[in-house]
């Protein structure tokens, strides 16, 4: 225990002695991360929204993204090596792949989600499709998406260090780096930054849920 | 007004719902659809606003093959209560009430006061507006689901099962409260159940269902009187005259006030304390036009006297003797009797 | 495109099989190292997690805190994890066990602490009706019903194990995350491509294994669910 906590402030001074390029680590690590979180999400809703309204569309995309979701993120980033290269173009397209399926699965089943008899009583009140897409499918199956959203969002920080490997950047520099020069100090400093930027992501975000959201219906946690 | 005309329907799994089903729903009255759960009713029902598509035969919303009109234009005028009531859990029962208003473009003072309106009409306290449905007990999920069908005043009202799932008290106090209202708007009602005590009480008229088939369609009284089979007679179920008493009101039975039971009435008290105000009803003699037989039976059983006064306005217009009743009843008999 | 020779994808193919001939004893050896370091680490985590979860279950204020602490947990990136515990102990399989314990712990505990909760009221009301203790009630009533909502949580946990041990080849603790760290500094893309079908055989095959247990379960207790074929075969071998 003293020697943990030896080490995170070693850690930190060794943070704060290095800032400058701390900074540009994680402006690196934050690049791969937003860019492709955003574009998973841009993608993944609009196509989960459709495929949901296809019921031949649903199984199977359903059975793919699980089976995809077994695929270990060392290997998509690994993957993206020989398909794309090295650096950090590959690396955010294999993030974007990595961050894809949770949130495409999870628009999928909150919309599924929506109890028959409310869409039921929506059609018989004469909402057309959209109407009732938008109006009841959506803002009902918004807990799911958004547990979807987070969980894909906190993976994807951590699975940015592994970008490094390909030469991807970000903070999975100090740590690798400094699991090979047995610098602790350098490791620490790499790994707080990225916890303290997953817990933050993703307190923003479950405050943008109850922002959207701003309803009665209780944030229901996923299970499985 | 809505008519079927030779109706089938058969599901895609190859269930045929109902089949070669024919009926009308005069326009402004109620009309019941009852029968044991799985016959149909639910399909049928659905038929009305096109949720489902007859396979075979037509059905008519005033005059119009219904599949001649817009789908989403006829559910917008069709206020629809189904049968697990689906609320909207994410919206407030204000904005649950206000959905078909909002669809059809009113502005937000009209929505505003219709929502008022029927939250008051339903009996439910104006404090439920900023609710969510979640936190609703289920005879005030009910409400809301009656409320939100009726927001946009469509012609005509479907309601599936509306009071199914409450408990005895609950439903016989929405019953009344519905009945009321029912005399307020001039809607036609399409009503669905599987109890016949609802049916009798609520309907104009009555479709009763087997399996997938309309096996009677008449007014209350005339099913009462004359099933017209054993499934019909089974399914209203042994005390068949005490129901008939019950849908009966006193006025066709009494005799003239100047008869035989002149003296016993006399001096009587005229405040005529009905059943359906909600006193126990015990405490005056005297009937109501309105009472039923039923009624009548029930206190003159527990009254010192042979006869009972029907006031109206305060003034006697007829008696109501044990003989009255014993008599109508066995020429109604006899009439059943002659016509068979 | 249209010059390229008809056998062009069967020699693709072929490199492929080739590979996979030419390494079976060494890819045998790194899958069960592979194994291993998930099954020790799912031997000690499970049993933990589950009972933390139904420890929290006595108290609202421990639930959150543990949860919340789980939470926390996985947002440590694993590759710093695995460096941070190696000046503790030492290179290979232990430090990579030991955080991928930790990783395992949210789910399982999550879906132990749902499942628990989220048993009928009137259930568990009827249990004490009959005169059960408390005791008796979870291990008769709850435990069973949550059952398989606990081994969904455990298949979640699982997959997250077998992608995170890759990983651990980093810091020696070997596994098929070799192949995919040596693939990447050699440029060896069948290598690659291999050691990424095999990892995710194996966490499909785990997980399709809980996922028929957790069918099974679920029958047990009654539910009706769309069975996959090696639910009905073992369900019909066990009747
Ligand atoms: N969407 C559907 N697809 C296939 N069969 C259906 C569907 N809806 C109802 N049915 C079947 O049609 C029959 C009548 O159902 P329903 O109209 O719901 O009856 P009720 O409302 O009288 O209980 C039942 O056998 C039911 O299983
Ligand atoms: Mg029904």
């Amino acid at each position: 225990m003293a020697g943990a906590i030896g080490t995170f402030i070693a850690g930190m001074q060794y943070l704060f002695s290095n800032f400058s390029e701390f900074l540009s680590l994680l402006q690196r690590h934050l690049a791969l991360v937003f860019i492709s979180e955003g574009a998973a999400i841009l993608i993944a809703v609009p196509l989960g929204v459709i495929a949901a309204r296809y019921d031949r569309a649903k199984g199977p995309i359903l059975s793919i993204g699980n089976v995809a979701q077994t695929v270990p993120p060392l290997a998509v980033l690994a993957l993206a090596f020989p398909l794309l290269g090295l650096g950090y173009r590959p690396s955010v397209v294999a993030l974007f792949v990595y961050a894809l399926l949770p949130v495409l699965t999870n628009t999928i089943a909150g919309i599924e989600s929506v109890d028959e008899n409310t869409i039921d009583a929506a059609r018989g009140m004469g909402m057309t499709e959209n109407e009732r897409l938008r109006e009841i499918q959506l803002p009902l199956a918004l807990p799911v998406i958004f547990a979807g959203i987070r969980t894909s969002t906190v993976i994807n920080v951590g699975t940015a260090y592994l970008a490094f490997f390909i030469g991807g950047g970000g903070l999975g520099s100090w740590v690798i780096s400094g699991i090979n020069l047995f610098n602790m100090p350098q490791v620490m400093a790499g790994a707080v930054a990225g916890a303290l930027l997953a817990i933050t992501l993703d307190l923003g975000l479950a405050a943008v849920e109850g922002r959207l959201s701003d309803s009665g219906v209780e944030m229901t946690q996923s299970v499985a | 007004m809505i008519e079927f005309e030779n109706v089938t329907k058969t599901y895609s799994d190859g269930t045929t719902a109902i089949e070669n089903i024919s009926f009308s729903v005069e326009g402004g009255t109620t009309t019941v659809l009852v029968g044991p759960s799985g016959c149909g009713k639910t399909t049928t029902m659905k038929l009305v606003n096109r949720l489902e598509d007859p396979t075979d035969g037509v059905v008519y919303v005033d005059g119009t093959d219904n599949r001649d009109l817009d789908e989403i234009e006829l559910r917008r005028n069709t206020g629809y209560v189904i049968q697990e009531i689906g609320l909207f859990d994410h919206r407030t029962v204000g904005e649950n009430i206000a959905t078909v208003p909002e669809l059809v473009g009113w502005d937000d003072e009209r929505i505003d006061e219709r929502v008022a309106e029927l939250i008051d009409l339903m009996g439910l306290s104006r404090d439920f507006r900023d609710q969510y449905p979640m936190e609703l007990s289920g005879g005030q999920r009910q409400r809301v689901g009656v409320a939100r069908a009726l927001a946009a005043d469509p012609e005509v009202l479907l309601m599936d099962e509306p009071f199914g799932a409450l408990d005895p008290i609950t439903r016989e106090r929405l019953q009344n409260e519905f009945l009321d209202i029912q005399e307020r708007i001039d809607t036609t009602i399409l009503f669905v159940t599987h109890d016949i005590n609802e049916a009798l009480k609520m309907g104009d008229r009555i479709a009763i269902f087997d399996v997938g088939e309309v096996v009677q369609y008449d007014t209350p009284r005339e099913i009462l009187a004359n099933p017209k089979s054993e499934f019909v007679e089974d399914f209203i179920g042994e005390d068949r005259s005490f129901k008939q008493l019950d849908i009966t009101p006193v006025t066709e039975v009494m005799g003239p006030p100047d008869g035989e039971y002149a003296s016993v009435i006399d001096g009587s008290d005229t405040d005529a304390t009905t059943a359906a105000d909600g006193g126990s009803g015990y405490e005056g003699k005297a009937l109501a036009p309105d009472d039923s037989v039923k009624n009548a039976l029930d206190r003159l059983l527990r009254s010192d006297t042979p006869a009972l006064p029907v006031v109206e306005n305060g003034e006697v217009i007829g008696v109501v003797a044990d003989e009255h009743i014993r008599a109508s009843f066995g020429q109604r008999s006899d009439a059943q009797r002659g016509a068979a | 495109m249209l010059s390229s020779p008809p056998s062009a994808p069967l020699e693709f193919a072929s490199s492929y099989v080739q590979y996979v001939v030419e390494n079976a004893g060494e890819l045998i050896e790194l899958l069960i190292e592979h194994a291993l370091i998930t099954a020790q680490t799912v031997a000690i985590a499970a049993p933990l997690a589950v009972t933390l979860g139904v420890a929290i279950t006595y108290n609202d204020r421990a639930a959150t805190v543990v949860l919340w602490l789980a939470g926390i947990a996985m947002t440590i990136p694993s590759l710093a994890l695995f460096g941070l515990l190696v000046p503790f102990l030492g290179i290979g399989a232990p430090p990579v066990i030991f955080t991928l314990i930790l990783y395992s712990q949210l789910p399982v505990i999550r879906n132990t602490y749902v499942g628990l909760t989220g048993v009928d009221e009137a259930i568990t009301e009827a249990g004490r009706g009959l005169g059960m203790t408390q005791r008796q009630r979870l291990r008769n009533i709850q435990i069973p019903i949550a059952l398989p909502i606990i081994l969904a949580g455990l298949r979640n946990a699982v997959v997250i194990i077998v992608g995170v041990a890759a990983v651990g080849a980093f810091i020696g603790a070997g596994g098929l995350g070799e192949l995919i760290f040596s693939g990447i500094r050699e440029g060896d893309t069948v290598a690659i491509v291999v050691a990424t079908i095999v990892v995710s055989l194996l966490a499909l095959a785990a997980d399709y294994t809980l996922a028929t247990v957790e069918q099974l379960l679920r029958l047990r207790n009654g539910d009706d669910i769309e069975r996959k074929v090696s639910t009905r075969l073992v369900w019909r071998a066990l009747a």
